[in-house]
């Protein structure tokens, strides 16, 4: 029988500290789930699912992200037609294990549906998509949070999307995602974040190491290594210089899984050339990385320089109240939450606000309503009077 | 020094990591060569088990002359164990990492006797956790 994968998880979010510290995974992944959402389709596309391999449903990569099996996750189950939530009660069960209490979940064969290029077939999926996670996941797992699929080739029906669903329980915004947008669109879209922004539901823009997008390398490995940051900064490059942080301002948005160091270096090249040429960019009013330093990142698989002090100038530079703490689970380079604790530069609090805080604010979250999963709610009351870490908003302990 | 039996020698092999658990603390034994060697089951890394990993050779590239490549294959001369997390790889014989010399895997004193496997117990959690701080990432 094989063994448990997650045995030394709960005891190293002891020694670390974090067992009564709130934890929010702003990017955790349930995969396989696009065969699936045929029944919550209309006639005619769900016939197509029915008859369809699921390879012929998603968008085919043949990257090898398990190394040829070197690499071992705890089995997932897959959807059950009768239980459709029981792969998501899973999924949160093995999180809980590594102290997650709440997480924001995207489904992995939905990363690449930008891809497709019928947009029919985009949007019948995202609207799939979207009524199964409101219908059967979101009302009975409360300790998931999910991020919609935006089919972003469709702004209308992105638009009807975000009013059908956008207001269900357990929505915490939209994700567009870019490996497969040739075209940002900005003006063709404003109704889409306007709409966002009107809810307090934020946006996110999520790549993925999508192989084929870059046939110019010879492995997965170059593909993964530059795909993300690349697609981030090819995105927030249009983002800043079509002035959507001055024509939106209240609407939050997240940029994910690219690392730190990208941030930084394109905050430097944005200002560099801004400063020169101001006129093809009317809509700014302020530095380029002033926008930038207001949007949020999760900032998994962080880089892991030779010295602690290159990532804290990259904190510096971001801002510790921007970053988001995100596990990117179960994918082959994920990072535990401990993995943050050995940030020595962060103060407790900042720490603290890197595992929860910056998502409550990013995600439009109440603190009142979040709680420990129940293990590290055990944990907590058998702490004795006093032995909290503070009296910090996000620690629990024994009142 | 407080030596524990913890298997039969014909219990570790050099293509699998044979996992046993002293005092609470999981330590994975490994066949190197005519010797064993032990390994606390905990990745320096992100404290994966690693001991659950694979055992195989690295993979190493053939060139011609022309420094063309001319085919990959598994080393002979060495093996590494693969933590299933993430694939950090470290060489069974030091635990040192492949691809990151300033960690290493905990090494465990070991010995066989009479046809049986012996490790000692190196004090405390406490003290291990001590030591962690100048091995991690």
């Amino acid at each position: 029988m094989p063994r448990d994968l997650l045995r030394n998880a709960p005891r190293l979010v002891r020694e670390r500290g974090l067992d009564r510290t709130l934890i929010i995974d702003a990017d955790v992944h349930h995969i396989s789930v696009i065969k699936f959402l045929g029944q919550f389709m209309d006639a005619p596309w769900r016939r197509l699912f029915e008859t369809l391999p699921v390879e012929s449903l998603a968008p085919t990569d043949p990257a090898d992200r398990r190394v040829a099996g070197r690499i071992k996750r705890p089995p997932i189950p897959s959807p059950d037609p009768t239980d459709p939530a029981r792969a998501a009660h899973a999924l949160v069960a093995d999180l809980a294990r590594i102290g997650v209490d709440y997480s924001v979940i995207f489904a992995d064969d939905l990363l690449t549906l930008s891809l497709h290029p019928d947009r029919r077939f985009q949007t019948a999926v995202a609207r799939a998509y979207a009524r199964w996670l409101t219908e059967c996941i979101l009302p009975q797992e409360p300790r998931i949070k999910a991020m919609l699929y935006l089919p972003m080739v469709d702004p209308d029906a992105s638009l009807a999307l975000i009013h059908e669903f956008g207001d269900a329980a357990g929505v915490v915004g939209f994700q567009v995602n870019l490996v497969g947008l040739d075209q940002f669109y900005v003006d063709g879209c404003a109704r889409v974040y306007a709409a966002a922004e009107e809810r307090g539901r934020a946006v996110g823009f999520h790549s993925t190491g999508h192989w084929p997008r870059f046939p110019m390398f010879e492995t997965f490995l170059g593909a993964h290594a530059i795909s993300f940051p690349a697609f981030n900064a090819m995105c927030l490059i249009n983002w800043v210089w079509s002035g959507m942080c001055e024509r939106f301002p209240r609407l939050r948005c997240i940029f994910f899984e690219a690392g730190a160091a990208w941030i930084a270096m394109l905050m430097a090249r944005l200002d560099r050339v801004y400063r020169m040429r101001p006129e093809d960019a009317p809509c700014l009013r302020r530095l380029p990385s002033e926008y930038m330093a207001e949007c949020f990142y999760t900032v998994q698989p962080l880089e892991q320089p030779e010295s602690a002090e290159q990532l804290r100038l990259l904190f510096a530079r971001i801002g510790s109240g921007q970053v988001l703490y995100a596990s990117d689970y179960p994918h082959w380079d994920f990072d535990m939450p401990y993995s943050l604790s050995r940030l020595s530069f962060l103060s407790r609090a900042e720490r603290e606000d890197v595992l929860a805080l910056n998502a409550i604010r990013a995600f439009g979250l109440r603190r009142e309503e979040l709680s420990l999963v129940e293990w590290k709610r055990e944990a907590a009351a058998r702490a004795p009077r006093g032995a909290c870490v503070d009296e910090n908003l996000i620690t629990e302990g024994p009142a | 020094m407080d030596w524990r039996a913890v298997c039969r020698c014909d219990d570790v092999t050099a293509e699998a990591v044979t996992v046993v658990e002293v005092d609470g603390v999981e330590v994975g034994l490994v066949r190197v060569g005519g010797t064993i060697t032990a390994f606390e089951n905990i990745c320096p890394h992100q404290a994966g088990p690693v001991c659950d990993g694979e055992v195989m050779g690295p993979v190493e590239v053939l060139l011609d002359s022309d420094r063309r490549m001319l085919d990959e294959r598994f080393a002979a001369h060495r093996r590494i164990l693969i933590c299933p997390w993430h694939g950090y790889s470290f060489d069974v014989a030091t635990g040192e990492c492949i691809t990151d010399r300033k960690i290493h895997l905990r090494r465990w004193k070991v010995r066989e006797d009479d046809g049986v496997v012996y490790v000692t117990v190196p004090g405390t959690r406490a003290a291990h956790r001590g030591q962690e701080g100048s091995n991690a990432t």
